[in-house]
């Protein structure tokens, strides 16, 4: 299967575009989150600074806990933990959940105290999100400091600052998940509506990618199809065409004037020695007319006559060249008028039923199909037809002629009944000088040209000539042309 | 008649004017297209014979150049070279008939014929010899007063043979005069067409092997006895 150049041109900006947005978005959403983290460790620390060097009473803490609950942006109070423990041995106050937090109170509590001061730094337990880290270590005669720890607690990741105060230690910890989930509900509304969009826009932009790029492309087709269908003789202009594409028109003219080159050679060349023959073979059947007529003798009345018929059968073949070459070369000159393709038909339908029994030839042609076309070309065209499906007829064969109007075209059927032929010997049936039967031994008269010249004469007409699929022991030629204006 | 003949190959010309002759006509031949015109102006012939290809002027300017002088003599085209289009150039410029290369003398003598008959106004419609009838312009043939029913073609067969009595006509001449040049030559039309004119055109009474139509053998057929 073969795709569109556009169609994989447009797949492929489109995947690049849409990696590099989600790339994009993957580094965004990573730095984004390091801020938040950064954001909620000094929110901690500066809370827990607050509860360290302020004294409270513990009829306070559930005005504390919501008051930090706030000023740490927090869903609730249940996503809060805060501890004050005084040096001084005086009233400790810690949240409600704290004794449910074991990891805090015993196994974090004691890893904590040593790298709170000390190098080097704790490294956060393995499950712990890979933002947990610790800050920069506190410079040593500076304000008191801070310690930072991720925990897991419920199920869920955790974030805790210690602060060491004159008179005691505080510690809040905060619920990452509302953080974050915070995070992702801001960063998922916003991608929700971007990454739509931005999908439209990577479609329409690759569209247009693909469309520029093919507008050339698509320019150069026409001019090529435009330059086949007329004659070699024209060229494509490369006049403010982008360098690539003044390259490959200069080198598609190269070509054409090569193949003009030889092509014209060729049929020039067929075209002279037809014209050429016709002079010789002018003075050949008149001399062997004019012998004919002064002869007496029976014997050689009978040689010149067969003579006579040669030189006939010459004279077509060599009429048929030049035609033939003139088509190669699309200097058929044709002369366009009105033709009754129904009288051609019944003319010829005529002629064949004398060389054919009686019911052997069938005969539906409807009246009145007319052609703008040249008349002695078309009647050479279905005369070829004819002779051609009454040579190749078998013996008591049967042939059926139709011709009827069929999709706004005028459809001409010829059928006839033969020896059975191979479908390889079918496929050459429109090659020049072919003549089938061969391989039955079978003499056939006929110059092998009859079909190729019939096919050119009916695509000089704007027309087609086929070969119909059919039974082995059967041809059938279709032949389309389009139907006269009135 | 008399003919003048511009026809540039001097051995084409030669048979041409040799069978015409041989037919009684009186034929002036000329080399080439200037003294074509020349002569072509002189009010003495009833019929022109021009080759396009010539040298010095060629068929159609010589054509052009005539009918431009005002001269009415009826001229029939031979071409050669691009039969098609030349054909109908030359029927523009005021040719009367044309004939492609190669063709029989026979042939050309036909179409003089019909081409005077039909500038003379059709007085010689009707051909009779024995007791078959023609008549040119109805297209209706008799035998002894009694209508027969012939296609076109046979017809045009019958005319072809009766025109000269006595005279063979190879089956090359009757398919190029009655199925045109362009038929293929290779079929037995002629033969099967002469045999379905003799079981039209056969008295009543007449045995078969007394039809006017003889066939001579291998070469072709003649209308009547020999001359």
């Amino acid at each position: 299967m073969t795709i569109s150049f556009r169609t994989r041109l447009f797949v492929v900006s489109a995947l690049i575009v849409a990696g590099v947005l989600s790339a994009v978005v993957a580094l965004g959403w990573a730095s984004l989150r390091d801020a938040q983290l950064e954001t909620l460790d000094e929110r901690l620390c500066n809370e827990a600074r607050r509860v360290g060097t302020q004294p409270f009473l513990g009829e306070e803490l559930a005005r504390l806990e919501s008051d930090l609950a706030i000023k740490l942006r927090l869903g609730s109070t249940a996503q809060l933990l805060v501890r004050y423990e005084p040096r001084d041995g005086g009233p400790a106050f810690q949240s409600a959940g704290w004794a449910d937090a074991p990891t805090l109170s015993s196994l974090t509590w004691a890893a904590r105290r040593a790298p709170l001061l000390a190098e080097p730094p704790p490294r956060p337990p393995p499950d712990a999100p890979p933002g947990a880290r610790r800050l920069a270590p506190p410079p040593a005669h500076g304000p008191p400091p801070c310690a930072l720890a991720s925990f897991e607690h419920h199920g869920g990741h955790w974030r805790a600052a210690r602060f060491e105060a004159p008179f005691g230690r505080s510690t809040v910890a905060a619920d990452l998940a509302s953080a974050e989930s915070a995070l992702q509900g801001a960063v998922g509304r916003t991608l929700a509506t971007v990454v739509p969009l931005a999908l439209v826009l990577t479609a329409l932009g690759a569209w247009l990618l693909a469309s520029l790029t093919m507008r050339p492309v698509n320019r150069l087709r026409v001019a090529m199809g435009e330059v086949s269908q007329r004659a070699l003789d024209q060229r494509l202009s490369s006049a403010g065409e982008d360098r690539e594409f003044k390259e490959l028109i200069d080198a598609y003219n190269t070509m054409l004037a090569r193949l003009e080159a030889s092509f014209g050679q060729a049929s020039r060349f067929s075209a002279d020695a037809a014209h050429e023959l016709k002079t010789p073979l002018t003075i050949l059947q008149g001399r062997i007319e004019q012998a004919l007529a002064r002869s007496e003798h029976g014997a050689i009345q009978d040689e010149l006559t067969q003579m006579l018929d040669e030189v006939g059968r010459l004279a077509l073949i060599t009429r048929k060249l030049l035609l033939l070459s003139q088509a190669d070369a699309g200097r058929l000159d044709l002369q366009r008028a009105r033709v009754d393709i129904s009288q051609l038909l019944e003319d010829l339908v005529t002629d064949a039923r004398m060389m054919v029994a009686d019911g052997q030839l069938q005969a539906h042609i409807a009246p009145d199909l007319a052609v703008q076309a040249d008349a002695v070309l078309l009647r050479q065209l279905l005369n070829n037809l004819m002779a051609n499906a009454v040579r190749h007829r078998r013996p008591g064969g049967h042939i059926r002629v139709r011709a009827r109007t069929h999709a706004g075209a005028i459809e001409i059927h010829f059928a006839n009944q033969t020896e059975p032929i191979e479908a390889a010997q079918r496929a050459r049936f429109f090659e020049r000088f072919y003549r089938g039967d061969a391989s039955h031994g079978r003499r056939v008269d006929g110059s092998g040209l009859g079909l190729s010249l019939a096919l050119e004469i009916a695509r000089a007409h704007g027309g087609d000539l086929r070969l119909e699929p059919s039974p082995s022991d059967e041809v059938r030629l279709r032949l389309s042309l389009p139907v006269a204006g009135k | 008649m008399k003919v003048l003949l511009v026809e540039d190959e001097p051995k084409i010309a030669d048979f041409v004017c040799d069978g015409l002759r041989a037919r009684g006509l009186e034929v002036t031949h000329c080399l080439d297209g200037n003294a074509g015109f020349e002569l072509g102006q002189q009010d003495r012939f009833d019929m022109i014979v021009l080759d396009i290809m010539l040298p010095g002027r060629d068929g159609l300017s010589v054509l052009k150049g005539l009918r431009a002088a005002g001269v009415p003599t009826p001229v029939i085209l031979l071409t050669a070279r691009n039969e098609l289009g030349d054909r109908i150039e030359g029927l523009e410029l005021g040719a009367d008939d044309y004939l492609a290369k190669p063709f029989f003398v026979e042939e050309l003598v036909a179409r003089m014929q019909a081409l005077r008959r039909r500038l003379a106004g059709d007085r010689q419609n009707t051909v009779q010899v024995g007791s078959i009838k023609l008549d040119r312009i109805t297209r209706q043939a008799s035998v002894g007063g009694r209508l027969i029913d012939l296609t076109s073609r046979e017809f045009s067969l019958l005319e072809y043979l009766m025109r000269s009595p006595g005279q063979v006509f190879t089956r090359s001449q009757i398919l190029e005069h009655v199925w045109g040049y362009d038929f293929d030559p290779t079929t037995n039309v002629v033969d099967v067409c002469i045999r379905r004119l003799r079981a039209k055109i056969a008295p009543d009474d007449a045995a078969a092997g007394a039809s006017p139509i003889e066939s001579v053998r291998g070469t072709g057929y003649r209308f009547g006895p020999a001359r």
